[in-house]
């Protein structure tokens, strides 16, 4: 998304939402991160420079808790839409 | 091991609904050179964890709540001396407990802070900012919110922000 927004400069990692610098306590991975986000500003020569980190989340996408324990209003709003929808086409 | 495929499976429908925007021309996206190496720069740091100072000002939340398709717009300013347990961390779509045990996981006021001691940037500003990344109307936040912030860190002569959303 932020290509497609087009900025001056990014760096990417596919980290779950809300840890997006590394786990709890590992200072040396979240180091590894920001890191890279500094040598980018400074090595970066024009706009819309991008970077993939070569780091990996230790847990597969869909073991990696993000989501809130509680639904955010967006979400109890679709969730409600959907049972409304499954309710109407079982009628 | 290098990321080669960027997959939705942290947001189930990112892909279709990023197919559905129109992309930004390239050749506008603005460009302001680092003004003098970074070990010299006074620099600050910009959240969408809608982190704000306990005392302050929370988000809308109850209009979030009474509106889900409407976010806060609007920014919090937290100084640099705050600790990990002096600020709120509130965003609602996301797990903030892993920021409230270790902020440095998304906010890295204490990595920053050691690269000041280590002279790896000049300063870390005196101010640093937050909004609150669900904003799903971002007119108020590009027309408003960035401009006052951007005042209020050329007031601070800051040289370089660093943005890590959530």
């Amino acid at each position: 998304m932020t290509e497609k927004v087009a900025v001056s400069r990014a760096a990417f990692v596919q980290y779950p939402f809300g840890r997006q610098l590394g786990e709890v306590g590992d200072r040396e991975g979240q180091r590894k991160i920001t890191d890279a986000m500094a040598d980018l500003i400074e090595s970066a020569e024009g706009p819309n420079t991008y970077v993939h980190l070569p780091y990996e989340w230790p847990e597969p996408p869909d073991k990696a808790k993000w989501r809130p324990d509680i639904l955010a209003p967006m979400g109890l709003k679709r969730m409600r839409e959907a049972e409304e929808t499954r309710k109407a086409a079982a009628k | 091991m290098p990321i080669t495929k960027v997959d939705s499976n942290y947001f189930h429908d990112q892909r279709e609904r990023l197919a559905q925007q129109r992309p930004n021309d390239p050749a506008q996206t603005p460009w302001t050179p680092l003004p003098k190496p970074l070990s010299e720069c006074n620099v600050t740091l910009v959240s969408t964890a809608g982190i704000f100072l306990k005392g302050d000002e929370s988000f809308d939340y109850d209009r979030e709540r009474a509106e889900p398709t409407w976010g806060d717009p609007t920014h919090r300013e937290i100084p640099r001396t705050a600790g990990q347990d002096d600020v709120e961390y509130s965003h609602l779509h996301i797990d903030t407990s892993f920021l409230a045990k270790d902020r440095n996981v998304a906010w890295p006021v204490d990595i920053f802070g050691d690269y000041e001691k280590e002279g790896k940037i000049g300063r870390l500003a005196d101010t640093l900012y937050s909004i609150m990344g669900y904003i799903p109307n971002f007119n108020p936040l590009i027309k408003r919110t960035a401009p006052l912030m951007i005042e209020s860190m050329k007031a601070q002569g800051v040289d370089a922000a660093f943005i890590i959303p959530v």
